[in-house]
């Protein structure tokens, strides 16, 4: 038997690969995916290469827009407003995520015991993850208000506060505020997924830790939590893409005020895009939230796919 | 290394008993294994005399401690389990040292430990690579290393060969016996493998349903199964058993045919022979031969009596094809006879 080396190794052109892909034992099944694949691309490819484009461009309402190359970008570096919603995004998600992610373990931890009602508290703890955001934004707003809140009358009748609380209109008790109401609302599906991932762990491995002498603070701190870091890294890449693109909840809750105090690039770049009507700087806004998000995804894609192939 | 006294030992779920009262005494720097087909309670012993499991009923001493209450960390034990349960995030060297660490052992000390058990299992070039980038074999061997750095009273092994192919499993099962020879722990050793039994025991605790069918020396297991279910389970091939009646002429099969029996006062139903000592005789009885099974320097015979599947050993090589008529004889003492509960005769 001879083997020719030409057939295996010479690339062949997409052309003769398309061709041969229509021709081939899978021809059907490719075709049809076809409307799919050119929908997807219609609806994700062409609006990025649009917002892309129009990044470049001083496209207003009023203005059809000419390019104008880097100085919609060079303007970003110079927004101070833009600065302090990077700045209030950064923070918010870094805080949100790190809570999210500290009491969703926790949680977890606490629901894997064998209690009693466990499929009830676990029906309550999800209710919040599957209200829409708008709505929780809605629900705790009202629970906000300093006149009438109930958060502020609860606080009263224990005697805790003399004057209301401004939760929503005090720059700083606004920030936490958004931040109490998006860890309320993921924090169950944080601990979902944690709670998916402790299950899948090997039990022989923290039996080990017990024989080997490890307390059970011990066992989860060199066992779990080390076993659980792809579940971590995929939680933190899926919760930091969602959180640094928050816009509903807190578009909802403060509309980024007081100020601009809770304001995110998302609300930010709403008000340039859809407020202002300024097309061309609102795209080079969402191409900068758009960097944030892919960078924090990637990282931690990166680090799971590390963790992945390292055998946890 | 310490003595392990299992008493009456109990283990219930709910309203489902797993183990019904074991008794076992197993001497210091004994090798004890338990073997039984699965879901006869052998792991649930063995993970109540490491602390995994509670217990229901009994005791269980560990040396001069009754340890029933005691959490494992208190038990001086070393486990190794079936899939290894190697942390894969540490290396062989933070594997083997974990325990000690876990006991505030200095690092000098723990690195000196670690390294002696590392010599001694020949782990000593593969102490900084992760469980990941070892194979099979030495998966084992740093799983009974951790085990050993810590040098324990008792050593449990919960069916350790069991991921291993057959050829590794031979090998680990004589470095096993090695490393036993060699530290004289006290050795409990689950597995449902009748050979790794046979080769490894002093003692062999052959376990069904929750309860103790006989307890002996490898040998005395062979030699005197006290029931059927023993004399199948201990032996490979194992046992050929033919039902029917003992009379005066011999062992009447339920089909009619005569085999040479040994006189005995008790009631046999059952008659045992091991395929071993079933030979090929021109003067026995004839028998059929259905499949030939060449093994090399040894033939495997599967033989048609009657209604009876019986299989022979032979211990060289046989020119036979399936089809054949050959007479076979067996030796009268090499016959069990058990009676209609299954258990031996006893005269």
């Amino acid at each position: 038997m001879t083997i020719s080396p030409d057939v295996a190794t010479t690339p062949q052109s997409f052309g003769v690969r398309l061709r041969a892909m229509a021709s081939g034992p899978n021809s059907f099944a490719y075709l049809i995916i076809l409307p799919a694949i050119v929908l997807r691309l219609t609806y994700s490819i062409v609006p990025l290469v649009q917002t892309v484009w129009m990044s470049f461009t001083n496209r207003s309402i009023t203005n059809p827009g000419q390019f104008i190359g880097l100085a919609n970008y060079e303007f970003l570096i110079r927004d101070e407003r833009l600065i302090g919603s990077l700045a209030f995004t950064l923070i918010y998600t870094f805080v949100s995520v790190a809570l999210e992610v500290v009491l969703g373990l926790m949680l977890a931890l606490l629901l894997m015991q064998n209690l009693r009602g466990r499929w009830l508290s676990n029906f309550i703890m999800l209710l919040p993850w599957v209200m829409a955001p708008l709505l929780a934004a809605t629900v705790w707003k009202i629970m906000f208000y300093e006149d009438g809140g109930i958060l502020n009358a609860i606080l009263r009748d224990l005697g805790m506060i003399e004057s209301p609380i401004r939760w929503l209109s005090d720059a700083n008790t606004a920030r936490v505020s958004v931040i109490v109401v998006t860890v309320w609302k993921n924090v169950s599906w944080c601990a979902l997924i944690f709670m998916a991932g402790l299950a899948a762990l090997p039990r022989e491995l923290i039996e080990a830790a017990e024989v080997d002498g490890a307390n059970i603070l011990q066992r989860f701190w060199f066992v779990t939590l080390p076993m659980l870091m792809p579940t971590v890294y995929l939680i933190v890449m899926l919760r930091g893409m969602a959180e640094v693109q928050t816009f509903e909840q807190i578009n909802g809750l403060t509309r980024g005020g007081p100020g601009t105090a809770t304001e995110t690039l998302a609300v930010y770049a709403y008000a340039r895009f859809f407020q202002e009507l300024r097309y061309g700087y609102g795209s080079a806004i969402n191409l900068l939230l758009l960097l944030c998000s892919v960078t924090i995804g990637g990282f931690f894609a990166w680090r799971l796919y590390r963790a992945n192939r390292s055998g946890l | 290394m310490a003595p392990v006294k299992i008493s009456n030992a109990l283990k219930r779920y709910g309203t489902v008993e797993v183990l019904k009262g074991v008794s076992i005494d197993i001497d210091e720097g004994e090798f004890v294994v338990l073997v039984g087909p699965s879901g006869c309670g052998k792991s649930t012993l063995l993970r109540m005399v490491a602390g995994l499991e509670g217990i229901s009923g009994g005791t269980i001493s560990i040396g001069d401690r009754v340890v029933n209450d005691l959490p494992p960390k208190q038990r001086d034990i070393a486990m190794v389990f079936q899939s290894y349960a190697l942390y894969p995030h540490m290396t062989v060297a933070e594997n083997m040292a974990f325990s000690l660490r876990m006991k505030r052992v200095d690092k000098k000390t723990a690195d000196a430990k670690v390294e002696q058990a590392a010599q001694m299992l020949g782990l000593g070039s593969l102490l900084g690579r992760y469980p990941r980038e070892l194979s099979g074999g030495q998966r084992q061997r740093v799983a009974m290393g951790r085990a050993v750095v810590r040098n324990p009273a008792v050593f449990l092994f919960d069916e350790p060969l069991s991921n291993l192919d057959a050829k590794l499993r031979v090998q680990m099962r004589a470095e096993i016996k090695d490393l036993h020879q060699r530290v004289k722990t006290t050795t409990i050793y689950v597995t449902h493998d009748q050979v790794e039994a046979m080769t490894m025991a002093d003692t062999i605790v052959v376990m069904r349903d929750g309860k103790i069918e006989q307890m002996g020396t490898p040998i005395e297991l062979f030699d005197n199964p006290s029931n059927i279910f023993v004399a199948q389970f201990i032996g490979s091939p194992s046992m050929n058993i033919i039902e029917g009646t003992l009379g005066p002429k011999g062992f009447v099969t339920s089909d009619g045919h005569v085999l040479p029996a040994p006189q005995s006062r008790a009631v046999a139903k059952s008659y045992g022979i091991r395929p071993e000592h079933l030979v090929p005789d021109p003067a026995g009885i004839p028998m059929e031969v259905v499949i030939v099974e060449p093994m090399g320097s040894e033939t495997q015979l599967i033989l048609r009596l009657g209604q009876s599947t019986l299989t022979s050993l032979v211990r060289h090589r046989l020119d036979v094809v399936p089809g054949t008529v050959m007479g076979f004889s067996a030796d009268l003492s090499s016959v069990h006879l058990f009676d209609q509960n299954g258990n031996r005769c006893v005269d």
